[in-house]
């Protein structure tokens, strides 16, 4: 008798569950050359609205379903988070392709392929990119009619022009170096920065790392003095690290597969293929971005072909604006969205 | 390989409807452990082992078992190998060994395959196999509780190949029981 009640308590708690409608938490697989891709989509697709994220060198797509992006966007927009070839949860196998990017870019058609034929021809995508994910998404702008695919492209921090971020990493360096001692913060840190950065060799093959490394000391001096907010870490992507992604899968596919070094060894420049790009574009920067430095963001607004176009550099911030000022970046992203879906 | 391992898998799962083994199973010990994929990815395995040498330090062994990576797959294996195992006199015990002949399936969910003309269509039974050879250590003891031999827990290092470009490492951890011969 007891049990028969407990099974009656459990059925009419379980028809007390509703699904909302248009909600997705859905994974699917792109197969494609050889690669099992896996898409996370979640969030409200109820508008039939898709934001493709393309994550940065070294990470994956569910990092960026954290803060503002669960609690916020997937409200209203479904989110792709995708793992790129040879990235975190993808699987397969294949040779090493020849034109790594040129094969990227297609992975990413293949997605939206995918993704029209799950969701309907009429869904309106728009493509997110950080870092890397920045290059991948200028790239399929580029390509083909693919850029007919978006309503806008949201750049975040991206990296278009290897050789531009180079030097403008130097500059960028130098600069904040000279207006922070000139303003009495962390003098002595800023002087031995500058010191170390002598010392560097710039035609060395290890310059770009190099100049990373130094620029560490520089972000933790800022950090010091107040001007850049820490990156914060939640719980949320803790979750997303550890237990929704496998985190040895992450860090070893990382460590056999670099598109970020393809692009630097090739000395990947899309700057002045940028006018082609007609879509709504919008800019996101960080100020003190010392691996893609904002003067990048600045190139790109100057040269891209859309008249909707738009750069926001955020103060406060470095690499990653979505850590250090999520309630900032956000609104921007989202009125974009409604603009132009 | 897929007969190789279909009668494996009937040789584990109606082994136990034998009132009377036939003598050549006799001396196959059968294992039932928890399978866990980076400890917390839940898994089952099941086994059968058997000693090649008199004082039955050299082990034969064969395992079937899964794991579910809950974020994107559910993992098949089927290994073959040999251990050598150490028994101390008060029952522990320590071994090592290596599965070469091993193969791993994937399972993924919902996958469609773009050609290259962009034709999309839906994959059926998606997912990939690989080679996965496995290194194990591990540790143990006796536990005189018919029809309990022993308990242990190994640590396995498997690899997945050929995985994207090259090879994928994963680190399983094992805790089980290993029962008296049928």
């Amino acid at each position: 008798m007891k049990l028969i009640f407990f099974l009656f308590v459990l059925l009419a708690l379980l028809s007390c569950q509703t699904q909302e409608l248009g909600r997705l938490h859905e994974t699917i697989h792109v197969r494609h050359q050889g690669a099992d891709m896996p898409a996370y989509v979640r969030g409200n697709a109820s508008d039939d609205v898709f934001l493709i994220v393309l994550h940065g060198a070294g990470s994956f797509g569910l990092a960026f379903r954290e803060g503002v992006f669960q609690s916020n966007l997937e409200q209203d927009y479904a989110v792709v988070y995708w793992d790129q070839r040879g990235q975190s949860m993808s699987q397969g196998h294949y040779d090493k392709p020849d034109d790594l990017i040129s094969l990227m870019v297609e992975d990413v058609n293949a997605l939206v392929l995918t993704l029209k034929h799950k969701y309907g021809e009429d869904i309106t995508l728009f493509l997110f990119g950080h870092s890397w994910g920045g290059a991948l998404g200028t790239s399929v702008l580029l390509t083909k009619e693919y850029q007919s695919n978006f309503a806008g492209w949201i750049d975040l921090d991206g990296i278009h022009d290897f050789p531009q971020a180079e030097t403008a990493r130097k500059a960028l360096m130098e600069t904040t170096a000279s207006e922070q001692i000139a303003l009495g913060n962390s003098v002595e840190e800023w002087n031995e920065i500058l010191d170390l950065m002598a010392t560097k060799d710039s035609t060395a093959e290890n310059y770009y790392e190099s100049l990373l490394y130094i620029a560490q000391d520089g972000l933790a001096a800022l950090r010091s003095d107040g001007l850049l907010l820490p990156e914060i870490v939640g719980s949320d992507l803790l979750h997303q690290t550890i237990i929704a992604n496998n985190p040895i899968h992450w860090r070893v596919s990382d460590f056999f597969h670099k598109p970020f070094e393809a692009g630097k060894e090739i000395e990947y420049s899309l700057t002045d293929q940028l006018p082609r790009i007609e879509i709504p574009v919008l800019l996101l920067w960080g100020k003190y971005d010392f691996s893609v430095p904002p003067a990048l963001g600045e190139s790109a607004f100057e040269w891209l072909g859309s008249t909707d176009k738009q750069l926001i550099i955020f103060e406060k911030s470095a690499h990653n604006p979505l850590l250090s000022e999520p309630h900032e970046v956000l609104p921007e992203i989202r009125m974009f969205i409604e603009r132009n879906k | 390989m897929k007969s190789f391992f279909f009668l494996n898998l009937c040789l584990l799962l109606f082994l136990p409807v034998f009132a009377q083994p036939p003598v050549f199973l006799q001396s196959l010990h059968p294992h039932l452990s928890y399978y866990g994929n980076n400890l917390w990815n839940p898994g089952l395995k099941v086994g059968l082992e058997k000693a090649i040498s008199q004082d039955k330090t050299w082990v034969l062994n064969s395992d079937l078992g899964f794991f579910h990576d809950p974020g994107t797959q559910l993992g098949l294996f089927h290994s073959y190998g040999i251990l050598k195992r150490r028994t101390g006199s008060k029952g522990f015990h320590a071994q090592l060994g290596i599965s070469p002949l091993s193969v791993y399936r994937s399972f993924l969910s919902e996958t469609y395959e773009v050609s290259s003309s962009g034709a999309v269509e839906r994959v059926r039974l998606p997912g990939r196999t690989y080679l996965a050879p496995v290194l194990t250590g591990g540790i143990g003891s006796r536990w005189q509780k018919p029809p309990i031999e022993a308990w242990f827990l190994n640590l396995h290092g498997m690899i997945l190949m050929p995985y994207n470009t090259f090879i994928l490492p994963l680190l399983n951890v094992e805790v089980g029981l290993r029962f008296k011969s049928f």
